[in-house]
């Protein structure tokens, strides 16, 4: 039998800290990477109002039980749904299943109603991809919500592994802009109506969080979503799945290694001016937002 | 040994002589022990414990949603 420090049964090899541990043991390390990582980076203040994106998967229920357990501010669960038939409804599901046994209230906005076109919707008559549309509806809409609903931290459930695909994705496209959504807080530059982002669990492998979920009681419907084969990020995950199987540690390295590249890239982008879109009034660094750009590609009617 | 895969919920049957290690177990059925969680018998294990014909597994995909 291999034995936690402990001397306990030991369940998951933590690889950064090159230790076998027992439940008890990986739970401690767990919650305390997570607080570390807040205090390093100064992630929440005893004042803020924190949003948590959750979507109903394992990674944002596991963060907004976390932050429930270890904070006494007022805390909140926004959910988008984007309208992918088949998928939301499962996970909005589970979703409010778990809201209701954590006891914290949670927001619900569809793409539907908020854009004015559910996502499936969008993949017929849009020529991008659905990645494309999704991702920056969702952003779009979950700053303005999170605001609107008067937080002051929209916390996301990105983990290692997300992080390290994102740093690749951008190193592979060269997309120096892409840059600036990674790290433990995003939008330091900031503009009144930007609500920062902040990662608490950027320093966890996904694997990690599963367990911590799955010990905490969270197990939630197994569901892919039906766009993610076509998602390039998915793609690089695979490859990172057998790069790490034969180099451990390797996603953590990507991630560490780029940490110190990242603030002289943030130091960098600093100057460039945030400012509010000439349709919406939603803040972006160009004269019209994103979301207003894609809303006139699918021509939906602008309001 | 019963196999259950949390993807698809199906369940799979594989002999067991003995004993054997899950990791051995899972990478002869083509899964990369890296990417799931391993319940045996209803509590999470290492992929390097043992299993006999009369455990059961689950196999948890540690990637799901989007
Ligand atoms: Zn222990
Ligand atoms: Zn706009």
């Amino acid at each position: 039998m291999v034995k936690c420090s402990c001397g306990k049964r030991a369940i998951i090899y933590v690889k950064v800290k090159g230790k076998y541990m027992c439940e008890d043991c990986f739970l401690r390390y767990f919650e305390r990477t997570a607080l570390n990582t807040i205090r390093r980076h100064k992630l929440i203040d005893k004042r803020d109002k924190i949003a948590v994106g959750v979507s109903g998967g394992k990674d944002s229920l596991a963060l907004l039980y976390f932050l429930n357990e270890h904070f006494d501010n007022e805390i909140f669960g926004i959910f988008i749904n984007e309208g992918i038939k088949g998928y939301r409804e499962i996970t909005s599901k589970d979703l409010r299943k778990y809201c209701k046994r954590f006891g914290v209230e949670c927001y619900e906005f569809s793409f539907k109603e908020e854009i004015g076109m559910t996502l499936d919707e969008m993949v017929k008559r849009g020529r991008l991809k659905p990645c494309s549309y999704c991702g920056v509806f969702r952003r779009y809409l979950l700053n303005k919500k999170a605001r609107g609903l008067g937080a002051t931290k929209l916390a996301m459930a990105h983990n290692l592994d997300d992080e390290a695909q994102t740093i690749l994705m951008n190193l592979f496209t060269n997309d120096v802009k892409r840059f600036m959504r990674l790290g433990y807080m995003t939008g330091i530059k900031t503009h009144p109506k930007f609500v920062p982002r902040i990662k608490p669990f950027r320093l966890l492998y996904e694997k990690e969080v599963l367990v911590y979920g799955l010990l905490k009681g969270i197990r939630v419907t197994y569901i892919q979503c039906p766009y993610a084969e076509q998602a390039y990020r998915v793609r690089i995950a695979h490859v990172l799945w057998k790069l790490e199987r034969k180099y451990p540690l390797l996603k953590y390295n990507v991630v560490k290694v780029f940490d110190p590249k990242l603030r002289e890239l943030k130091e960098r982008a600093k100057d460039e001016e945030l400012r509010e879109c000439k349709i919406c009034g939603e803040v972006t660094n160009r004269d019209i937002c994103k979301a207003c750009e894609f809303k006139r590609e699918l021509k939906i009617p602008i309001s | 040994m019963r196999v259950l895969r949390e993807w698809d919920k199906r369940q799979i049957e594989v002999k067991i002589k003995g004993r054997r290690m899950i990791r051995r177990v899972l990478e002869e059925m083509g899964i990369n022990p890296e990417e799931y969680v391993i319940i045996k018998n209803k509590r999470i294990v290492g992929e390097w414990e043992e299993v006999k014909d009369s455990d059961e597994l689950v196999i948890i995909p540690v990637v799901s949603g989007g």
